[in-house]
Formats: structure tokens, sequence, C-alpha cells
């Protein structure tokens, strides 16, 4: 029993455990690297996208997806600095950025819920609007950097020392405990279970998956505003690509594409961990081009591994019953 | 099955289903009278050759969108293969080129294959992944710099002329008219609709589907090297970028066209026309002096308008 457990847990986190592996080796390999100053560092790198990811973990969980996040990014440190900049009051400045964010969100949110779509529909929804908003965040500047006018106070604070960390952190805890222990979250699971059913229930399938969307572009506008404040400056293309980070961080934390299960707490340690390992790459002096590559086929094994996994345990249960 | 309805759904679902396509040709008239240089003889040779490149990949995309799947990282397999063409120009010749560059497209599009009908991963998880790592390759192998090579071989392809037409609308049509008759006339071709239409209806009448679904992602690999050769050959260069709009943009001309995202139906044929006015639409663009990201973004709009009313029709349909 003890080793069929022990395989059970090889085999659900096994990413995991191929990447702790490579920060062992890393950590031998070079000193400073399991330094507390520079795990720390790591965090920091890690909550804009970790943040992100929260919000495409609901997406996911509620049995949709999003790929206009990283253009959302974008366009929500430029909208925060433009307002700053224009002499907007700085608190009034962040809620315009999370207002475009929010606003994408239910752009998509309503799009998909008018054709009923699942995964597919929403994948290319939300592509196309990835690339109407990332010309949009173009446009004001002609795709130029926007230095923000400002040195100390709210909007600073934002991004400067533990606080993205405390965002991150406490951004997760919430939505971990409204996913597991309220009856939106539990909702959120049955739709993405069995959209159907769970309409045939009563319950109000597109109000609530408008609601997802809007949540992710709610946060990914937050992660906008929260990385525009670290360098105090906007760049139209600063969210590029930063759709495969967040999804690469809700699929090695184990939240299944197919939807209806998962959890944000997951996230947040596939986060850590791609943080991590970026940086334990660039210790070892791996380009970031390489680094795609890896990213790359991290997500592909990671999928491959939940799926065929549950294609096994399907298998066996059907074996138990036969031989039982 | 729109013959079935009353008539003013008809009528409606009608004008629903090619609203894009009015819309486009009514604008393309627009343009004729107001813009002399659009209607020119050299612009209408322009539009043909530019569109016929990424034609070539839309052919492949239609079969797949009919099998009932979507590949995001054709356009990764097209910059790829710029990279990959280029380089085996400048060191093994042109033919050894092409069958090489050709062969490792089709190697990329049966992965995508293997993990979707075979693994049954979902389709738009695996090409995304695909797509990071392949363009990640292409970066790596040539340090993001553009390579260009002077072969001479190369250099008298792309002068073979047919009046004012390249070689690479004489391969499209090529490509158009394989794709046609191996769609209705073939065993594989009628499998691949059976597959889109219904796949659990199709295992059950003991069509290989998984075949079929593997069958779909190789040829767009192919094609999407083909395509890439078709580049290479116009512009003697490969870069890693290159192409990264081509997933977009098959997808959108594969909608317009008329085949359906549900997958089971449509054609090559539909997707053709497709191609023709997404060009025309974006030739127009460049001539009334729309600047590149304003550009992006009516291409983003067009996608998802299409996709909409692609998905409003089936969902009428379905009423």
């Amino acid at each position: 029993m003890n080793q069929k457990r022990f395989i059970d847990v090889v085999r659900n986190n096994g990413i995991i455990l191929v990447i702790l592996l490579l920060i062992i080796v890393t950590g031998i390999i070079e000193r400073n690297f399991l330094t507390f100053n520079n795990l720390l560092n790591v965090l920091r790198q890690v909550a804009v996208v970790g943040i992100v990811a929260c919000g495409m973990t609901y997406c996911i969980i509620g049995g949709a997806f999003d790929l206009s996040v990283g253009s959302v990014v974008s366009l929500a440190g430029v909208i925060t600095i433009l307002n700053i900049n224009a002499g907007v009051n700085e608190y009034i400045a962040v809620l315009y950025g999370l207002m475009a964010g929010v606003g994408v969100g239910v752009i998509n949110g309503v799009l998909i819920s008018l054709i009923d779509g699942r995964s597919g529909e929403a994948f290319i929804v939300t592509y196309g609007m990835q690339v109407v908003v990332a010309s949009i965040a173009l446009f004001p500047s002609n795709g130029l950097f926007i230095a923000g006018r400002v040195s100390e106070g709210f909007f600073k604070s934002l991004g400067q020392g533990v606080m993205p960390i405390i965002i991150f952190l406490g951004i997760a805890a919430i939505m971990e405990f409204s996913l597991k222990k309220t009856k939106y979250g539990r909702v959120m699971c049955f739709i993405g279970g069995n959209m159907d059913v769970a309409k045939m229930s009563g319950i109000n399938i597109k109000l609530n998956r408008i609601s997802y969307f809007a949540i992710s572009g709610l946060l990914a506008g937050l992660g906008g505003v929260v990385l525009c404040s670290r360098v105090t400056s906007s760049n139209p293309t600063a969210g590029l690509n930063y759709e495969m980070d967040v999804i690469a961080a809700v699929v090695v934390g184990g939240t299944e594409m197919s939807g209806g299960s998962g959890s944000v707490m997951r996230t947040v340690i596939g986060a850590v961990i791609m943080g991590v390992m970026s940086n334990a790459l660039n210790i070892l002096g791996i380009t970031a081009y390489h680094q795609q590559v890896v990213k790359g086929i991290i997500i592909l094994i990671a999928v491959a591994m939940d799926i065929l996994n549950k294609q096994l345990k399907l298998k066996e249960m059907a074996h138990d019953k036969v031989f039982a | 099955m729109i013959k079935s309805l009353p008539s003013r759904k008809r009528v409606v679902t009608f004008i629903i289903e090619n609203a894009v396509s009015v819309f486009l040709v009514g604008f393309v008239i627009f343009m004729v009278f107001t813009k002399r240089s659009f209607s020119t003889w050299d612009n209408i040779v322009n539009i043909i050759n530019e569109s016929s490149i990424y034609g070539i990949a839309a052919c492949a995309m239609t079969v797949v969108v009919i099998s009932g799947e979507f590949d995001l990282s054709a356009s990764s397999i097209f910059g790829w293969s710029t990279v990959l063409f280029t380089i085996c120009c400048n060191t093994i010749g042109v033919l050894g080129a092409f069958i090489v560059t050709l062969l490792c497209g089709a190697l990329f599009g049966a992965f995508n294959g293997f993990l979707v009908a075979k693994v049954k991963m979902p389709a738009f998880v695996v090409t995304l992944g695909t797509m990071i790592a392949i363009r990640g390759l292409a970066y790596v192998v040539t340090k993001a710099q553009p390579i260009n090579t002077n072969n001479p071989t190369l250099k008298a392809i792309s002068q073979i002329h047919i009046g004012d037409i390249s070689i690479i609308p004489m391969v499209y049509l090529a490509v158009i008219i394989l794709f046609v008759w191996f769609l209705r006339y073939t065993k594989f071709g009628r499998d691949i609709y059976a597959t889109g239409g219904n796949y659990e209806v199709a295992r059950l009448s003991g069509i290989n589907v998984v075949f079929s679904k593997f069958i779909v992602f190789t040829m767009l690999g192919a094609a999407a090297a083909l395509a890439a050769i078709m580049y290479g050959v116009r512009i003697k260069a490969g870069w890693a970028p290159y192409g990264q709009d081509l997933s977009l943009h098959c997808i959108t001309a594969t909608i317009i066209g008329g085949t359906s995202m549900l997958g089971g139906n449509g054609g090559v044929h539909k997707t053709v026309i497709g191609v023709i006015l997404l060009a025309v639409l974006f030739n127009a663009l460049t001539l009334l002096g729309v600047s590149g990201s304003m550009q992006k973004f009516i291409r983003g709009l067009v996608l998802i308008t299409v996709i909409m009313l692609d998905a409003v029709v089936a969902k009428r349909k379905k009423e």
C-alpha cells in the first residue's frame, strides 16, 4: 500500500519532481542559488505572472480559457501610466488600469457566453482579442516606452519590496478560499465539469462565466499595474507572450485543461516552480531562447502526463471492478 | 440543412452566414471606384502573389478545421521552416533543402497529430506548446539573426514566370487541386469529414478516426513548410519571427470562406475565396495608408467577428 501511495505521488506530481531535481542540482553547482535573497527575488519576479495565473485558473476551472491576458497586462500598464502622467490622482489611475482589464474580460465573457463556447471557442475568440488589445495598447504611444513621472506614493509602493509578493499570496488565498468553501466556487467546478447539467440545474451559466472572464481580466490588469509600478514606466509590449508563462504555471501546478477541477494553491506552486526553474536556467547560463523551447516542452509534458494518468486510472478502476 | 428552415429564418441565416463576405465584396467595389492604384494589373498580380504563400497553409488548415480541430503551431512551423530552408540552401542545395524542410514540417505536424489523435490531448494546448517550442528552436538555431542565401538555383527558380505570374501561385494552384481532389474523391478525405462531423459515430462505423486526425495535422505541418519554402523562394532569406500571424490568418480565411469551426463540413475551394478576400482587404488597407498596428487591430476584429457569426449560425441551425 505504501508503495502504491508513493507511485501515486510521483504520478500526480511528476513534472514538479523533475523540476525540483533541476533546482537541487543547480543549488549544488551554484552556491548563490539557494540563498534567501535570491529566492525572495524569484518570488518577486513570479508575483506578476502568479497574479495573472490565479485568474486564468478560475477561467480554466470554469471550462474556458483566456489567451488575452498578456495583452491586458500591457494595456493596463499603458493606461495607468498615461493617466498618472496626465496628473490624475494615482488611486484613480490605478483604478482605470484595473477597469480596462475588467472591461476586456467582460467583453470576452459576453462573446463566449453568447455562443455557449467551450474551451476551443474561448481559445480562438480570446486569441482574436489578444491581437485587438495588443494593438490598442500600441496606439497611445506609437509603440514607444512611456516613463512614469512619479517617484513615490501609493502607485510606486505597489511594485516595491515585498508588496508584489503580499498582493500575489493574498489574492491567491482569497481565491482558493472562495473556490473551495463558497457556493460560487463550487458552482464554478460544476459548470466546468458539465455545463449542460449545470444549466439544467438552474444555474445562471452566462452570468457565472462572464464573471470568470471578468476576474481573469481584473487580475491581468492588476498584474499590469504591479509590473509597471516596479519599473515606473510602461511598455506597450510588456505583456507579450505573458500568457505562455501563465498557462505554464497553471498546467505545471496540475489544474486540468478540461475544466471542472483544480486549485489556485497548486497554481501558486506552479508559478513559483516555473520562476525558480527560469532563474536556475539563467544561472546555468542558458539563453532566453532555449528557455522558450524548454517552456513549450514542459507545457506539453505536464498536460500529456495529466491525460495519460487519467486514462490509466480509468483502466485501473475498470480492472478493480472486474477482479473485485 | 438550411433548406428545411422556414423562409424568413432562412434569409436571416443566409445574411448572417455571409455577412463578412458581402461586406468585403462591397468594400472591394468601393475601392475600385475610389482608388485608382487598386485595380491596376500590377496590384492584382501583387495580391495573387502575396496571398498564395499563406493560401497554401490555409488549404491545409481548412482540412484540420473540417476534422474538428485547429492548429496554432502552423505559424511557428512556418518560421522554423524559412530558417531551415535557407540554411539548407546554403549547404546542401535547393533540392535537398526542399526535401529536408518538407519532411521536417511533416514531422512536426505528425508530432502534433500524435499527441492530439493518439494521446487525446486537447489540440489547443498541444499546438500552443509546440508553437512556443518550435519558435524557440528557430531562435536558438539562428541566434535571432536573419539568414540570407545567394543560391543561384534558387534565384533561377524564383525567376520562372508565366506571363506576370511567378512560380508561387502555380504551386498554390497545384496544392488547391490536390486538396480538393483529396477531400472529395479519396476515402481518406471522406473519412475526415465523417470524423469531424461526429467523432463517435465515425469511430463506431469502423473509420480509423485516430489516423484521420493524425494525418490532418501532418498535412498541415508539411503545407506550412511548403508555404515557408515558397516564402524562401520569394525573399531568399529565413528569420525566426517570420509568419507570426499565419495561424490567425489561415483560421480567419477558412471561416470566412464558409467552413464551420464545428467541423464536418466546408471545403478547400471555399477557403480560396476567403484567402482572396482577406488579401484584398489588407492590400486595400495598405493602399489607404492604414498603419501596421491598426491593420493588426482590424485583423483581430475580423477573426472575432467571423468566429462569432459562425457560432451564431451553428446555434440557429441547431434550434
